[in-house]
């Protein structure tokens, strides 16, 4: 009997994606640990190179460039972003990847499931597991040192969801480069490497000559940072950043809409020259 | 010696097994107390259905896997204690198209492995441009493996097998996966390795590649060597039954036993086709089985079995697994 | 067919020709993923310019940088993670991703000298680093005018080959490890973040708290990284120097001999578990 789709058995298969991509990651524990610790590794690196440079005046020299003397947090609010950027582009781009290495990738595309569906159930994994990400590194860190804190972490969380759904589209955007030219791994490192440097990881994007500013102004995750700093640690309100946030939403339009159009675009042409089955 | 001895050779692995925090050890016997010999100068076919030992007999003989008891030796160096010089006296090729480097051309791959097996240089090359020519690899040796078919890298990995021209040729399936024209290129090259005087084992679960192509055979099923000697002399055993092959519909396990509860009838073995479990064949190694036949169709009648095909044949390697486990070779 | 003379198994001749193989395999494997050669031009340069910018905002108010010595402090930390990464991912990993793909058991059938064909690989390995280090030395000069400097290049020779020596015997245990334990990537990321915050390569282990630094104390190449840098930039060393060398040296020479010897006892187990070809 040929199967007929609908809202139904979409829904059942955004499921099933979303199920497979959760038990991805619990069947991989070390990994998911990884994820974890990478952003707190980062920080005590840059902060160990920081007293050596700084010594006994570093913390100073750090507050009287960022507003701020609480290191820990504004280095993690950072990577964090890092961490979770890294995780929806590579979760959202490489597993395709991997599905084609497997051979499983041709399984994939021969059920009758719309690449869109494909692509909003990797995401969706990722809703969760970027949930989990941020609350188990930023707000174990803001609650330890910020006891109080507790509705700005919940603040800077939204942010972090409208943030997201542009982030979703760049991975959408190396899901089709992947299908087509096969080689993620080093494409994706550096990407990822540029966005750190972009989106003023661990410094303010000012510290960045003014052209360079320009392309951190066209990436989520600048704002994303940015916003969460001032909420966090400048006691800043969401209301009070809504031109950012609005910048945001924009960006939410954009990229997805772009991502998923190139993704299709690349994956047509994939199919031209056979390249859903090579490894 | 022979150029392979094989004595009492024996593997157990030994894995876990059960939930999660509460596993049970477990011991899995993989090859339970195999011997036989190879001379030079024959093709000694290991048969036999999937994992019944094959390949951990060919893994414990080209060293890569530590057997528990027993040993064996490559032309007198024994697997347990010289494996450098056994690997030296060892052409192996094994299952699988990945056991070659992909970004490595054709000819590439083969220098590469010419250099770790110690071949002179200018051997290397003259051996190298004959081996791509009579595998008719020629005209692509300077193209990626990773472009080639799948036919073209079985063709490779079998080039590199008998590539430093060792006295003992182990090949593991070698024709799995490739067309007509490819197999029969395989076997003759593998028929002409034999004339030059190598001892050559070669497993396989295609039982007419077997028969065609092995001078003898040992036919092995669940770690043990059941029958073994040539085809022929393997065959006659079973030729004092006659051998009935009935295709039909709605064929199942229990009315294959039941036929076994004839007097007449020696072994049953059925086959239900995976794909369409509703077609199948019995093979019935029967005592004077025109008399028998006429029983054996009414009981089938009786138990709706739809019969589209009777015939007598003569007997195969099948029969001779059949007759001495009593299941098939498919199963 | 034609006869075929092999050769005594050993003598030099036939190690330098594994070794070549080895050495050509490699190089044309890695010449043929552009990518991976181009990404690793460009990341490692990126990382620099990354951390050095993060650095920044802890160094003295009146400077732009952080203070030259410290940028020089830093680039040799980034040649240590070069180097090391080597041992981690060049040599430790290569080996199970010959396992994955289906060729480790390919390689012990050979009678080919195991160790040969790994510091075939290694030198390609050594090759490639030492361009990239040249190459974002010389960005350095252009972009910073930094210039490196080596203060006593004969004894930055010795030093050097002391922390390469090491790390073949590191990158032997690591590879025969990953084969055993197989989630490889969690491993190598812990061990590759704790070099870089242990070994003093990234800073002086005086930054850490005195009770770690006793462990950094106890990992060898703490002191592979001190000599070279003393070396080059004639930074104190954290022992009296004589006895750092000695000890240093008797420290890789160990290492050696332990990475051979369980290289050797992994693979002898896997022949017993039949597990070479396990993925």
């Amino acid at each position: 009997m040929p199967t007929i789709s609908g809202p139904r058995t979409t829904a059942r298969a955004l499921a099933a994606i979303f199920q497979k991509g959760i038990k991805h990651y619990i069947r991989y524990p070390g990994n998911f640990l990884l994820i974890f610790a990478m952003p707190f590794m980062f920080t005590v690196m840059i902060f160990g190179m920081g007293q050596f440079v700084g010594g006994s005046d570093a913390s100073l020299n750090f507050a009287a460039r960022t507003g701020t003397s609480n290191v820990l947090v504004y280095e993690i609010l950072g990577s964090a972003v890092w961490m979770i950027s890294w995780v929806v582009v590579e979760d959202v781009g490489v597993a395709l990847r991997d599905e084609q290495m497997k051979g499983t990738l041709e399984q994939n595309f021969l059920a009758p499931v719309s690449r869109l569906t494909l692509l909003i159930g990797l995401s969706l994994t990722d809703v969760v597991i970027t949930t989990i990400v941020f609350f188990g590194v930023a707000g174990v860190t803001i609650i330890v040192t910020m006891p109080a804190a507790f509705l700005t972490l919940i603040q800077a969380f939204l942010v972090l969801l409208v943030g997201l759904i542009p982030l979703f589209g760049i991975g959408f955007l190396f899901a089709g480069f992947v299908v087509r030219f096969k080689e993620p791994y080093m494409f994706t490192q550096i990407v990822n490497l540029l966005f750190a440097t972009l989106t003023g990881t661990y410094y303010p994007v000012t510290l960045l000559p003014y052209w360079v500013q320009l392309l951190s102004g066209a990436l989520p995750q600048t704002y994303v940072i940015e916003d969460m700093r001032r909420i966090v640690l400048a006691n800043q309100t969401l209301v009070s950043l809504y031109g950012s946030i609005f910048i945001l939403l924009a960006l939410a339009l954009a990229y997805p809409t772009f991502g998923y159009v190139v993704f299709r675009r690349l994956e047509k042409r994939a199919s031209v020259t056979g390249e859903f089955s090579k490894y | 010696m022979n150029p392979v001895e094989v004595q009492s050779l024996s593997k157990v692995f030994e894995t876990k097994e059960g939930p999660l925090l509460r596993k049970v050890p477990k011991e899995v016997v993989a090859v339970d107390g195999v011997s036989f010999s190879v001379p030079e100068g024959e093709i000694f076919g290991l048969l036999g259905p999937n994992g019944a030992g094959k390949t951990t007999t060919i893994k414990m003989l080209c060293t890569l896997i530590t057997p528990t008891s027993g040993d064996a030796f490559v032309n007198g160096f024994s697997v347990a204690k010289d494996q450098q010089k056994v690997r030296e006296n060892l052409g192996v090729m094994l299952t699988g198209e990945r056991t070659l480097y992909w970004k490595l051309t054709g000819r590439e791959n083969l220098e590469y492995f010419a250099a770790l097996y110690h071949l002179d240089t200018l051997d290397a090359k003259k051996r190298i441009d004959e081996l791509l020519q009579l595998l008719g690899l020629k005209e692509r040796q300077d193209m990626l493996v990773e472009n080639y078919s799948t036919g073209m890298r079985i063709r490779l990995s079998f080039a590199k097998a008998i590539l430093n021209d060792a006295p003992v040729l182990l090949f593991d399936e070698p024709t799995a996966s490739l067309d007509p024209q490819s197999s029969r290129l395989i076997r003759d090259v593998i028929r002409g390795l034999r004339k030059e005087g190598h001892a050559i084992i070669l497993t396989t679960h295609n039982m007419e590649e077997a028969d065609i192509l092995s001078d003898r055979v040992a036919i092995i099923d669940q770690g043990k060597i059941v029958a073994l000697g040539s085809p022929h002399d393997l065959k006659e055993k079973v030729k004092s039954s006659d051998i009935i092959e009935i295709e039909a519909r709605n064929l199942s396990d229990r009315t294959a036993n039941a036929l076994e509860s004839f007097s007449e009838v020696s072994k049953v073995a059925v086959s239900i086709d995976p794909h369409l479990p509703e077609k199948g064949s019995l093979r019935i190694h029967a005592e004077k089985g025109k008399e028998a036949l006429p029983k054996i169709l009414e009981f089938l009648v009786r138990k709706q079995v739809t019969i589209t095909k009777v015939s007598f044949i003569e007997p195969t390697l099948e029969d001779v697994f059949i007759s001495e486990t009593g299941r098939s070779l498919r199963d | 067919m034609s006869q075929v003379n092999s050769r005594n198994t050993s003598s030099i001749p036939r190690l330098l020709e594994e070794f070549k193989a080895a050495f050509l395999k490699d190089l044309r494997s890695y010449v043929r993923y552009p990518a991976w050669m181009v990404g690793e031009f460009i990341s490692t340069p990126l990382w620099f310019f990354f951390f050095a910018l993060g650095v920044t905002l802890f160094a003295p108010t009146s400077a732009n940088t952080p203070q030259e010595g410290g940028l020089t402090f830093f680039f040799f930390g980034f040649i240590f993670i070069i180097l090391f990464s080597t041992g981690v991912w060049g040599i430790g990993q290569s080996v199970r991703n010959e396992q994955m793909g289906g060729t480790l058991e390919q390689f012990f059938l050979a009678p080919a000298s195991r160790v040969t064909l790994i510091i075939g690989r290694w030198a390609r390995i050594f090759l490639t680093d030492g361009l990239i280090i040249g190459y974002t030395t010389l960005l350095l000069y252009v972009v910073g005018g930094g210039l490196v400097t080596l203060y006593d290049p004969a004894l930055f020779a010795f030093s050097l080959g002391l922390y390469e020596l090491g790390l073949i015997g590191f990158g032997l245990l690591f590879a025969g490890l990953t084969m055993r334990i197989k989630s490889y990537n969690t491993i190598s990321n812990i061990v590759f973040f704790g070099y870089m915050i242990l070994t003093g390569a990234l800073f002086p282990i005086s930054v850490i708290p005195i009770p770690i630094r006793y462990l950094s104390m106890a990992i060898p190449f703490t002191y592979f990284n001190d000599l070279v840098r003393h070396a080059a930039l004639a930074t104190p060393t954290i022992l009296p120097e004589a006895l750092e060398y000695v000890i240093a040296s008797l420290l890789s020479i160990g290492m050696v001999l332990v990475g051979f010897v369980a290289f050797k006892k992994i693979e002898e187990e896997a022949r017993v578990r039949g597990s070479l070809a396990t993925i």
